[in-house]
């Protein structure tokens, strides 16, 4: 059987030791293009289900706490090693500066938990299509481009103190209004202090973390 | 010293009694009181109402990955396909594609290719 690489994400430096078990076999460091690919031997893609996401994302999570950068990996990323160096080399400079990006950063997510029917934006569908697939992209990147909503309005002027850079996604149809925050690791303990203090005065929102910087990892694979 | 006799035993034959020996009453504790029940002081103050907890957000700690969090991070970046596709004629292998795509958000397509054309400029 052809045996690839399961990559789940790529590190700036691998933690010491054993890097523990990943969904089935054991977990790796392959250093490629200036940084290292935490990768599995497996023949095939993990099935999306709830055992192999954690899974998944239990890896990500470890590996978070004990690397200094870290740039989580799309679910499912199943390549040859040609394939992965082919993927990664050349693109130093980009790998460097998004490393450079979530150094020491954690994220947290806020949700608002009832986006009311009104502000979700008009995802275009294939009967209401108004023409063509170019049409189609540019309805989707217009309602991608809606401005927060004000719950989060109170909630960006006081933690942007805390603050590196966030990313607004507005609601689709299965996903609420969610704003990512990306915090130096060193704050997590004050910010979760306001951020509970926060929660308590909007009504509505959750907020979760800390994470590894999955929003603000570029698509590198 | 005289010792007692042994009272008589049943013999070996017999049945167990299955009658149980009650408990005298000098055993038996008196029943526990009643709680009272708190009756409260008339007061002049008006009565302090507590604020009811509202409904509100919650924080939820990193190891406690809600479904909607392991969607959202793990799926919600895009999906990997990848195809292997051969062309054969008469069991002979004429054309191999191979195939591979990313589905993701339109805004996140966008947003690269915007940001490589101001590099550019």
């Amino acid at each position: 059987m052809n045996m690839q690489w399961y990559v789940f994400a790529l590190v700036d430096t691998p933690p010491n030791g054993r890097l523990g078990r990943g969904l089935k076999g054991p977990v790796r460091a392959r250093p490629i293009a200036g940084a290292f690919a935490i990768v599995e031997r497996r023949a095939d893609v993990p099935p999306a289900e709830l055992g192999s996401l954690r899974a998944h994302q239990a890896v990500v999570s470890r590996l978070a706490t004990a690397a200094p950068a870290i740039l989580p990996v799309r679910f499912g990323t199943l390549m040859e090693e040609d394939a992965l160096e082919e993927a990664l080399n050349e693109r130093d400079e980009e790998i460097a500066e998004a490393f450079a990006l979530v150094r020491h950063r954690a994220q947290f997510t806020w949700r608002r938990d009832q986006p009311s029917a009104s502000r979700l934006p008009k995802t275009p569908t294939a009967s209401g299509s108004p023409g063509g697939g170019a049409a189609y992209l540019q309805q989707a990147a217009k309602a991608a481009n809606t401005p927060p909503p004000p719950v989060f309005s109170l909630l960006r002027d006081r933690l942007h103190v805390f603050v590196v850079r966030e990313r607004f996604q507005p609601a689709t149809n299965g996903m609420p209004d969610t704003l990512y925050q990306l915090i130096e690791k060193t704050a997590i303990d004050r910010y979760r202090a306001m951020a509970d203090a926060l929660t308590l005065r909007t009504a509505g929102v959750t907020v979760s973390g800390p994470w590894a910087p999955f929003a603000f990892a570029p698509e590198l694979l | 010293m005289k010792r007692r006799p042994e009272p008589p035993r049943p013999p070996k034959t017999a049945k167990p009694s299955t009658v149980r020996r009650q408990r005298l009453a000098r055993d038996r504790r008196p029943p526990r009181p009643k709680r009272r029940t708190a009756i409260p002081k008339p007061s002049l103050r008006p009565p302090k109402t507590r604020p009811r907890p509202r409904q509100v957000g919650h924080i939820v700690d990193g190891n406690q990955a809600s479904v909607l969090d392991l969607i959202d991070n793990l799926l919600n970046k895009g999906v990997m396909l990848n195809a292997d596709l051969i062309l054969a004629l008469a069991n002979v292998d004429l054309v191999y594609v191979r195939l591979s795509a990313l589905l993701c958000a339109a805004d996140r397509v966008m947003g690269r290719r915007a940001d490589a054309t101001r590099r550019r400029k």
